[in-house]
Formats: structure tokens, C-alpha cells, sequence
């Protein structure tokens, strides 16, 4: 294969790939976290610094996932995080669930 | 003057022993109300769904216990829990369970 060739070959695999990971939105529950603003009145490690903002490190997975939901379905009008949970696929609600409920309570 | 005193001694004695048997009254009501069923006497859930209440800021579990009283959060379980609670036995329950 000629140089030109190869070089074009593995543009095109690097951009593909690229693509791909984009496509995918493989974002890990950290990034998330990070993303969506979550860390800023839950903080980082999931413990708060004021009462209004509950801690939610160690928290039970599923309930968190449910909350998540309630909040994205603004079951409850003028609650705060309905704004917050807008946003959230159910994947990205799975994955922030799993990595607050692994933080050390 | 000393009658005064006596009786501020006393009024403040019987208002200790309120105070102090708050976190007691929390713990006989959580089991006597069975809030024990969910989340344990510990506060750790007793089932994935049900939430840990151990850690959490008592003024945040007194809110949402007041939420849940009044309709405002919403959750067939929990709604008619706290209907059964006064306001004094959700300062007792929060304080039970909670942190702060």
C-alpha cells in the first residue's frame, strides 16, 4: 500500500473510532456526576454540606434510580431537582445511582 | 426570690428530661410506629427500594417527613406513615435517625 494510503486508511479508523465512543456516550457515572452537576450540592464524595441538600453517598441503588425518575417525571411541581433530573436517560440515572450508592456511607 | 429559683429549677428539670428523651422516644416510636420494618433499627434499609436513613441530615429527614405528612412528596407508602405522626414525633424520629 502506498504511504498516501496508509495514511488516509488510518485517519479514517481513528476518526471511526472516535465516532464510535462518541455514538456510544460512554460516559462512566464519575463523569456524570461531574457533568450534570450533581457533586456541587451532593458533593464529590456524596456527603453535602447543608441539611437542604441530603447526603446520598451509600445509598441504596434502586432507591436512588426511583428518586431519580420521580424527580425527572416532576411528579412533584417546584421540587428543585426536577430541573436537575431533566436532562438524565435512564442510563445516565442507572449509572449515577451505582456511583453514589458505592461511595462510603 | 428563692421561690422564684425553686420553681425555675424545677421548670428546668422537667424541661431536660424533655429534651434529652428525645433520641428515646425516636427509637420506641420508630419501632412502636414500624418504621424499624423498612429501615431498620440502625437506619440501614432492609430492602434496595428503601432508603438508608443512617448519616442523613436530621433536618432533611424532618422535612421530608413533613413533605410526606402534608401530600407534598409523594408516596403511597410513606404518605400514610407520616399521617399518623405529630410534630414532635417527627423531631423525635429525625433525631433518632439522623445525623447533626
Amino acid at each position: 500500500m502506498k504511504k498516501k494510503q496508509l495514511s488516509a486508511l488510518f485517519l479514517a479508523g481513528a476518526f471511526a473510532t472516535l465516532g464510535a465512543s462518541v455514538a456510544t456516550g460512554a460516559e462512566t457515572g464519575a463523569e456524570l456526576a461531574w457533568k450534570y452537576h450533581c457533586i456541587s450540592c451532593h458533593g464529590e464524595r456524596g456527603k453535602s454540606n447543608q441539611s437542604r441538600y441530603p447526603n446520598i453517598a451509600g445509598q441504596n441503588a434502586a432507591y436512588l434510580d426511583a428518586r431519580l425518575k420521580y424527580f425527572r417525571s416532576r411528579e412533584e411541581p417546584g421540587n428543585q431537582m426536577n430541573a436537575q433530573a431533566a436532562p438524565l436517560s435512564n442510563d445516565d440515572i442507572a449509572l449515577l445511582a451505582d456511583h453514589f450508592s458505592q461511595m462510603q456511607r | 426570690m428563692f421561690r422564684v429559683l425553686m420553681i425555675g429549677v424545677v421548670l428546668s428539670f422537667l424541661t431536660a428530661h424533655a429534651f434529652a428523651d428525645d433520641a428515646e422516644q425516636g427509637q420506641a416510636l420508630a419501632e412502636e410506629k414500624g418504621c424499624i420494618t423498612c429501615h431498620g433499627t440502625n437506619g440501614v434499609g432492609t430492602a434496595p427500594i428503601y432508603p438508608n436513613l443512617n448519616g442523613q441530615w436530621e433536618r432533611y429527614l424532618r422535612l421530608q417527613l413533613l413533605a410526606y405528612r402534608s401530600g407534598k412528596r409523594v408516596n403511597s407508602i410513606m404518605n400514610g406513615f407520616a399521617q399518623t405522626l405529630s410534630d414532635q414525633e417527627i423531631r423525635a424520629l429525625a433525631e433518632f435517625y439522623g445525623d447533626q
